[in-house]
């Protein structure tokens, strides 16, 4: 991709109106981290939306308001009660690159250093999207069903992303595999679990990375539902279950290594959620 | 070509740049010649700038989002008569080697402590993440912004 000329509007109808004009000439620009990674010679004008009033974490009753153009810094040093995303923050990519990514730039496009769409899968996030047609509000469940980029089609812009606080009979467990600390995830695992008298009452359990694109683990889930948070009885029952699951080795592991990494990270998130149900 | 505005070093100054310039081409070329051609990436952090406080690698930035920015380079920070407490750190605990990382790695350490003058060792670690150094080990920089820390924790003890 080759940038042959820059806008900078100020307002959202100001976008639709480049976007309308240029149409597929036009490429959104927040972050713009991942342009690196874009090859070919396409000309493309570059409609820089960084002045946009889309910045900053808002505080609700049970759950948090997250500006699509958030950075990742922001979201790993904000801190309140309920809020899990830091230590996903945390572990994306270097400092550098914390502070130029925005939210809403990694979860427009799949990518393979999308740490947020796995994550926001298990807490059930909401996507608000506005386009000259209107708001739309996607459950992360329908936003990640395919590539994101297929749902905006240059025509809709991510304004805002709905975090559910994840306290008190809930918890919530996360850990990304990589060779070092700066690499793309070889495999990420999220799960929220909430539980009544030692009971499982509600898992959402999301892979990607050897795994494939961002999904739920749904037959893992409907099998813990009801069961008790004991990590030997989930071992036991996901065993045989996580067999199932097709893996890709990355980064030169082979498949079966990566299938044995996902046995054992599922279990040890699945710990790490319940252990923080209170 | 298109006109950008921007502050470099505390300093209001007017660049002309092409669409597809990155940060660090407009600004090496324009004599800030302190930031350093690494990785090309986003990985290396010799290229790191500090844009409104947070730091950036300029080598993917494009030139036209530093636009009514505030911009530092290490030409900002201390002169040879005068260093930062964090060259001078650095010097004293024989932290340079090479030295093409030293200045990205300043102003890493320079942002992270305009935001927590006394971090702990994780935060130092994550602040400092993403500059690599192959000289040192980074055992000896460690040593050198771990003095500077003390140095605040004191500052900040006597204020108390």
């Amino acid at each position: 991709m080759k940038i042959v000329d820059f806008v900078k509007p100020e307002t959202i109808d100001e976008v639709f109106s480049h976007l309308n004009q240029l149409g597929p000439n036009a490429v959104i620009i927040a972050g713009g981290t991942s342009f690196q990674f874009v090859t070919g010679e396409t000309e493309k004008t570059a409609i820089d939306i960084t002045s946009l009033d889309l910045k900053g974490i808002k505080v609700n009753a049970d759950s948090f308001c997250v500006g699509a153009l958030t950075k990742i810094s922001e979201i790993q040093s904000f801190s309140n009660d309920g809020w899990v995303l830091s230590k996903v923050a945390k572990r994306l990519s270097t400092q550098q690159i914390r502070n130029m990514s925005t939210l809403g730039g990694n979860i427009a496009q799949v990518f393979p250093w999308s740490d947020f769409p796995t994550v926001l899968l298990a807490i059930n996030a909401k996507i608000n999207t506005v386009s000259s047609e209107g708001i739309k509000t996607y459950d992360a469940v329908d936003f990640f069903k395919q590539q994101p980029s297929q749902i905006l089609n240059n025509k809709a812009l991510i304004t805002k992303i709905c975090i559910p606080k994840v306290s008190g009979s809930s918890g919530f467990g996360y850990h990304k595999e990589v060779r070092t600390s700066g690499a793309f995830s070889t495999l990420t695992v999220a799960a929220c679990v909430s539980c009544k008298n030692n009971k499982i009452t509600d898992i959402k359990l999301a892979t990607s990375a050897a795994i494939g694109f961002p999904t739920r683990l749904t037959a893992i889930e409907n099998a813990l539902k009801g069961q008790n948070a004991d990590i030997s009885l989930i071992t036991e029952i996901i065993t045989p279950l996580v067999h199932d699951i097709r893996c890709k080795g990355k980064e030169g592991a082979s498949d079966e290594y990566a299938a044995h990494l996902a046995k054992t990270i599922i279990i040890d998130v699945l710990n790490e959620a319940i252990s923080e149900v209170k | 070509m298109k006109t950008i505005t921007f502050s470099i070093n505390g300093e209001q100054k007017q660049f002309s740049v092409a669409p597809d310039e990155m940060l660090i081409d407009l600004l090496r070329k324009n004599g800030y010649k302190g930031i350093k051609w690494g990785c090309g990436e986003g990985s290396c952090g010799a290229c790191t700038v500090i844009i409104n406080g947070n730091t950036a690698y300029s080598c993917i930035t494009y030139a036209f989002l530093a636009d009514g920015k505030d911009v530092w380079s290490i030409e900002g920070l201390g002169t040879r008569k005068f260093p930062h407490p964090i060259q001078e750190a650095l010097v004293s605990e024989g932290a340079v080697q090479c030295g093409y990382c030293i200045p990205g790695i300043v102003l890493s350490a320079k942002a992270m402590l305009d935001k927590v003058s006394v971090p702990d060792d994780d935060t130092i670690k994550e602040y400092m993440d993403g500059n690599l150094c192959r000289c040192t080990g980074y055992e000896k920089i460690y040593t050198a912004l771990q003095k500077v820390v003390a140095k605040n924790a004191e500052e900040v003890s006597n204020e108390c």
